[in-house]
């Protein structure tokens, strides 16, 4: 019975906790995509400046999540969103908008991307 | 270089220990005795571990909740099966007579998809010689043939003979590899000066001497000595 006992509760623990995740990253992944258009509307007003400081913001919260994300989805997946937003912000610093936009329409995919498989959806399931 | 081999180290720790948990939690059973769900198990946790063992880009918790959602899932339908005959049977099916009275019952055979070279060898593996000695002989739902001999072939019991022999427990070890293990010696209301005298009876020095020592709870000794020791 003990054991029954326990084993019920891991699974509710793994399904409880597998919840939780997926709430959070979806919480964190509409953060950084809002964050991602308010850079873009600050490039297309040519505030190019504050859009930096918008994506710098992206990156610190990003990198506080890392740990987090890192455990739950495929590492590949992160290192590409990061090389996205470093080339976002290298492009805003040169003054390459058309290029800009690329990449952070590319870095919005990627985290909607992210978001998406590992939301539970029948999609993923089947 | 140096870092990726720390952390394949330390993956494969890590999910050693978690699969050590896991069959811990799932209980003690030889791979024989399994059920064939069991069995399916254990076979799905290594290849689930092997998984982020070998890929650093998958988080380790992609083989560590597939591991433990498996182990809590057949827990649980242990418990039902234990609960419930309908599912137990569903799950394990029931065992099945193969040979009856000496005769193999060829159809029963032909449904288990056994060979007579399988049955034959299993009668010998039993030290059976002879299919005329088997009363009944089944196949369990773990896949395992056991057999009930017939009167005139079972071995012969001291019941039979009337005898009385000495009885035996279950045997305890007391000295393992010439360490004594206090706590198993309290338990069968022994002690230190009690040890002494035992060892001195088999002309043994010191505990370090001894590789073996077990005691049952009729006070059945058994005692090996270390090789090269006096």
């Amino acid at each position: 019975m003990k054991r029954m006992l326990f084993a019920l509760a891991i699974l509710i623990l793994i399904g409880a906790g597998c919840v939780l995740c997926d709430w959070h990253l979806t919480r964190e992944t509409q953060q950084f995509t809002a964050l991602i258009d308010r850079a873009d509307t600050q490039a297309e007003l040519g505030n190019r400046e504050e859009a930096l400081e918008t994506l710098q913001q992206l990156q610190t919260q990003w990198e506080e999540q890392t740990p987090l994300l890192g455990s739950l989805i495929r590492h590949a997946e992160m290192d590409q969103a990061e090389q996205l937003l470093s080339r976002a912000q290298a492009c805003l610093r040169t003054g390459q908008l058309d290029a800009y936009y690329l990449e952070s329409d590319s870095l919005r995919c990627i985290l909607l991307q992210i978001d998406e498989m590992e939301s539970l959806s029948l999609q993923n399931i089947f | 270089m140096v870092i990726k081999l720390s952390i394949a180290f330390l993956r494969t720790l890590l999910l050693y220990v978690a699969i050590v948990v896991a069959l811990r939690i799932m209980g003690k059973r030889q791979i024989g005795e399994m059920q064939p769900t069991e069995l399916v198990i254990t076979f799905l946790i290594s290849e689930l571990a092997s998984v982020p063992m070998q890929d650093f880009g998958i988080p380790l918790l992609s083989g560590l909740i597939p591991i433990f959602t498996l182990i809590s899932a057949e827990i649980l339908l242990s418990f039902c099966e234990l609960k419930w005959m309908p599912v137990r049977r569903m799950l394990n099916g029931n065992p099945m007579i193969i040979i009856e009275h000496g005769k193999l019952l060829e159809k029963k055979l032909r449904n288990m998809r056994l060979s007579i070279d399988e049955v034959m060898e299993q009668l010998r593996i039993h030290n059976i010689s002879d299919p005329s000695q088997i009363r009944f002989a089944l196949v369990e739902t773990n896949g395992q043939l056991s057999f009930v001999l017939e009167p005139s072939a079972m071995p012969v019991t001291a019941q039979m003979m009337h005898l009385s022999p000495t009885p035996t427990g279950v045997p305890v070890v007391i000295i393992s590899d010439g360490r004594l293990i206090a706590h198993n010696l309290t338990q069968m209301n022994k002690d230190q000066r009690w040890l002494e005298q035992q060892l001195r009876k088999q002309n043994v020095k010191t505990i370090r001497d001894v590789f073996l020592m077990t005691l049952d709870e009729c006070d059945n000794i058994f005692l090996q000595k270390k090789e090269g020791a006096g």
